[in-house]
């Protein structure tokens, strides 16, 4: 008996050897758990909500239907049409206008009329001093059919993105200009 | 632009080639209705587009003198002269609801008048207000 209680006093000094877990643990991890489990169940909505038009499947919308492509010739023509665009959760329809041609080797390029120097709209053949370009009426820039720019601006025009399907022309975002040279 | 687009540092810079101060005049008389002001409004704004868009780069819109009536022209004209001496080359007035004339607001470069316009029978808006903007330019060249 004497012995026998000795032996538990010295045991009692040994660090614990469990290799079950603890009460303690168990109940911190079950409890810990289901914290993280409702405070996800509150915060995942408000993360989702807030990246929600991150995870939006952009629309083939982004490309519209303008013209069709036996319009369209080696002269410049001038085409206006809308653009649904999303900005955050806000949709609006943006009116634009695009300058369509033909390139010599059968390339359909559509240039944005936003003049690269300040902003004005250009016009094809709008000038009687500088025929067969586009001209700025603000302050004199001009460019070629292709939108190389020939003075006042230093870029060229933009162009947009552009897609033949089933004989019309589709315009999409707006790029910088990869024809000019 | 608009005039809040502008900022003090970046104005040395555009000065050069911002040569045009628009002055829009709605001419409310304070008899309107709510909804009647906004279609006002709304209106000078779609006829300012005219403007706005395709010569962003080279004219500058002021805010409106909103209220009409006796002695109208009289502050238009004196705001014009002042746009003047600030050093904008020229000065245009534009409404979408009077009947103005370039004579009754004579300091300004061109008075743009949506009635006025509207009287030129054939003519389409958007090339008549183009056209115009491009002739008062043009004129001062030659």
């Amino acid at each position: 008996m004497n012995n026998n209680h000795n032996d538990e006093h010295e045991e009692s000094h040994k660090p614990p050897r469990r290799k079950e877990m603890s009460r303690r643990q168990f109940l911190t991890y079950t409890l810990g758990g289901a914290t993280a489990y409702m405070a996800a169940g509150v915060v995942i909505p408000m993360v989702r909500f807030a990246v929600d038009p991150i995870l939006q499947k952009g629309e083939d919308g982004s490309f519209v239907k303008v013209v069709e492509g036996s319009k369209i010739t080696a002269e410049p023509q001038e085409f206006d049409f809308e653009l649904k665009q999303q900005d955050g959760w806000y949709n609006s329809t943006a009116q634009l206008t695009a300058w369509i041609s033909k390139t010599e080797d059968g390339q359909i390029v559509a240039l944005s009329p936003v003049c690269k120097h300040l902003g004005c709209m250009v016009g094809w053949n709008n000038n009687d001093s500088h025929p067969n370009e586009f001209y700025c009426p603000c302050h004199g820039a001009r460019y070629t059919a292709n939108g190389k720019n020939l003075a006042v601006a230093p870029q060229p025009l933009d162009m947009y993105d552009v897609k033949e399907e089933g004989g019309w022309i589709y315009l999409g975002a707006i790029i910088p200009n990869t024809v000019a040279k | 632009m608009k005039f809040s687009e502008v900022e003090a540092e970046g104005w040395g810079e555009l000065a050069p080639f911002v040569d045009t101060c628009l002055i829009p005049y709605t001419g409310l008389s304070g008899e309107e209705m709510p909804w009647e002001v906004t279609a006002a409004l709304e209106r000078l704004r779609d006829l300012m587009d005219l403007i706005e868009i395709p010569f962003k780069g080279r004219v500058v819109t002021y805010p409106a003198l909103q209220y009409g009536g006796e002695g109208a022209s009289v502050l238009l004209s004196s705001i014009c002269s002042k746009a003047s001496a600030a050093g904008f080359a020229y000065v245009v007035v534009i409404t979408a609801d009077h009947e103005l004339s370039q004579e009754e607001v004579p300091e300004c470069s061109l008075v743009l008048s949506l009635p006025k316009l509207q009287q030129e029978a054939g003519v389409k808006l958007k090339s008549a207000v183009s056209q115009s903007i491009s002739k008062m330019w043009t004129a001062n060249l030659t």
